[in-house]
């Protein structure tokens, strides 16, 4: 049993509006574990559910197989969080933000906080107002970096940091994976998820509708299909397994994800000149599960 | 401890510049005295003849001619809404400036108890305002020495220990709205400090609804009633420390549950 994150059918609402509904999902020990979907879809609800913030109406929550409800505390001690906000305390430097987080967790952190600084190349003398975006974001890496855990919790890592820090940033957490961290990130960067990450799960309006490894996503179903000839687009073919369309020229263009055979069997019938089925890359994926269906 | 540190780090500069304001202000009101003396009669006479207004302020029970009596009427007032105002705004931000400024996440994702950040703002909370009245006692003493005139300090210790109550109270009142905001609250902070003041002159001048004097610490920590009682107020400061353990209680509680957005 070497599950570190187990999600079984949490759930979660505010009031009448929908935040997320039956989530279930795994991260084993070693796994850098991609969590992706648009936005409002319930990424943040489930981070927060799963360090606490918030208290699910149904489901469960293991993290490091104890549960969150009765075993906070414990559990937070093994966890680097990185909030997508970075927001800190002004007035203070931060070095005194640093300190006081290493404080919290009763550890000394000073070997691992002057070396992280060092590679994110963050002045610790610095107040903590006089800091932009990205490098607030750097004291967040450092604050969930600096008493080595054994997991680490990302919301949106890389948003407001420059390619260099950015490309520095995942060679520290391939580095901490190596020496047998795991690693749970929400993306909207579908690149980072494709080079990084082992699994990946994808949410949408509350629910994580695929989970798989990264290796079985690449090879999925989705075909870029391009057909020459028609003027319309065939009536037949507007169902769930259709997305992206786009009609140019002589040329529509659609992902499709349903069963060959019977898109062949409704193209039968048109005039079609040309007709091509290709793999779709990564993006198109997970583009493909980000729209809104049509109707 | 790291809490309480962080706490009283960050609101040094708004301890600070109330403490100073109101130290000032009570030296300043203080060093009018032996000019004010010299009229005594006159000003006693007027002030004791303003009918309501003399009752809702207590200048027709005390003497303004002596420098304890002075100090009751025109410093307490200025200690008085002074420190509530500052209690009030400081204790109503304690909890609620975390999600307001964003800083929950940071915070309340390190491995401790909800009850003990909060245990610990609490403590902060008590410390800031006793050094708020701490100084301003010492800068009140200070003014006795320097206009060369007596006082009691066993009654101005009184004063100063009721109104430090006071303080707690609508600090702790404060505290416990907190907990249910998301908000700053500021504004709900200072309109605890009003409103519990005027409670007290609507008291004072109301003859029917005496029982409005159960539910304001001013009942129990005005100066004038301090300096003329024989005993201090301890059914209103009971309802008083009474309440503060309700919205303390009630914080804790509360926030142990809530949901962190």
């Amino acid at each position: 049993m070497n599950e570190m994150i187990l999600l079984s059918d949490v759930s979660k609402s505010y009031g009448k509006a929908r935040g997320i509904c039956g989530v279930s999902l795994k991260v084993e020990k070693g796994d850098i574990y991609g969590f992706m979907g648009p936005n409002g879809a319930g990424k943040s609800t489930t981070i927060k559910s799963m360090l606490g913030l918030i208290t699910p109406d149904a489901g469960k929550i293991e993290i490091f197989q104890k549960e969150m409800r009765k075993e906070k505390v414990e559990i937070l001690k093994r966890i680097g969080y990185m909030p997508s906000e970075a927001m800190f305390y002004t007035g203070m430097k931060v070095v005194d933000i640093l300190n006081f987080s290493a404080k919290m967790r009763g550890k000394d952190c000073k070997k691992q906080q002057d070396l992280l600084c060092e590679r994110l190349d963050l002045d610790r003398k610095k107040k903590i107002e006089t800091l932009s975006l990205g490098n607030r974001k750097k004291v967040s890496i450092v604050c969930a970096m600096q008493h080595e855990p054994d997991l680490y919790v990302l919301d949106e890592p890389t948003s407001g940091l420059d390619p260099l820090i950015q490309k520095e940033f995942f060679d520290l957490l391939l580095e901490k994976q190596q020496i047998g961290a795991t690693i749970f990130l929400s993306s909207h960067i579908l690149t980072e998820v494709k080079n990084y990450c082992t699994k990946a799960a994808i949410i949408k309006e509350g629910c994580v509708i695929r989970e798989d490894s990264i290796e079985h996503l690449l090879k999925s179903s989705v075909r870029n299909i391009s057909i020459c000839g028609l003027e319309e687009f065939p009536k037949e073919l507007l169902d769930n397994h259709v997305k992206n369309i786009s009609i140019e020229k002589n040329q529509i263009k659609f992902l499709y994800d349903g069963q060959m055979k019977d898109l062949i069997h409704i193209l039968e019938a048109y005039p079609i000149t040309d007709f091509i089925a290709e793999e779709a890359n990564i993006e198109e994926v997970f583009l493909h599960y980000y729209e809104k269906e049509e109707n | 401890m790291e809490v309480f540190l962080l706490e009283m780090k960050k609101n040094q500069k708004s301890l600070w510049i109330w403490t100073i304001s109101i130290a000032i202000m009570v030296l300043s009101c203080m060093l009018l005295f032996p000019e004010l003396k010299e009229q005594a009669k006159q000003v006693n006479a007027m002030y004791s003849s303003l009918g309501s207004l003399s009752q809702a302020f207590g200048m027709n029970k005390i003497n303004m001619a002596s420098s304890m009596g002075f100090f009751a009427i025109e410093c307490g007032s200025i200690l008085g809404i002074g420190g509530a105002l500052f209690c009030g705004l400081l204790g109503s931000g304690m909890i609620s400036k975390e999600e307001h400024m964003h800083t929950a996440e940071f915070l309340f994702t390190h491995p401790r108890t909800r009850g003990y950040i909060l245990f610990h703002k609490f403590l902060a909370l008590l410390s800031c305002i006793i050094l708020f009245y701490g100084v301003n006692f010492a800068i009140s003493v200070l003014s006795f020495f320097i206009i060369s005139e007596d006082f009691n300090l066993k009654k101005l210790i009184l004063v100063f220990l009721m109104q430090m109550l006071l303080g707690i109270e609508i600090a702790g009142i404060g505290f416990g709205v907190s907990a249910v905001l998301k908000t700053s609250g500021a504004g709900i902070g200072i309109g605890i400090g009003f409103v519990f003041y005027f409670m007290s002159i609507y008291a004072n001048i109301t003859n029917n609804s005496k029982w409005v004097k159960y539910l304001t610490p001013f009942s129990y920590a005005d100066p004038v009633t301090v300096l003329t009682k024989k005993t201090i107020e301890e059914g209103y400061l009971f309802m008083g420390m009474l309440y503060l353990f309700c919205a303390l209680a009630f914080s804790f509680w509360y926030y142990k549950k809530k949901d962190i957005l």
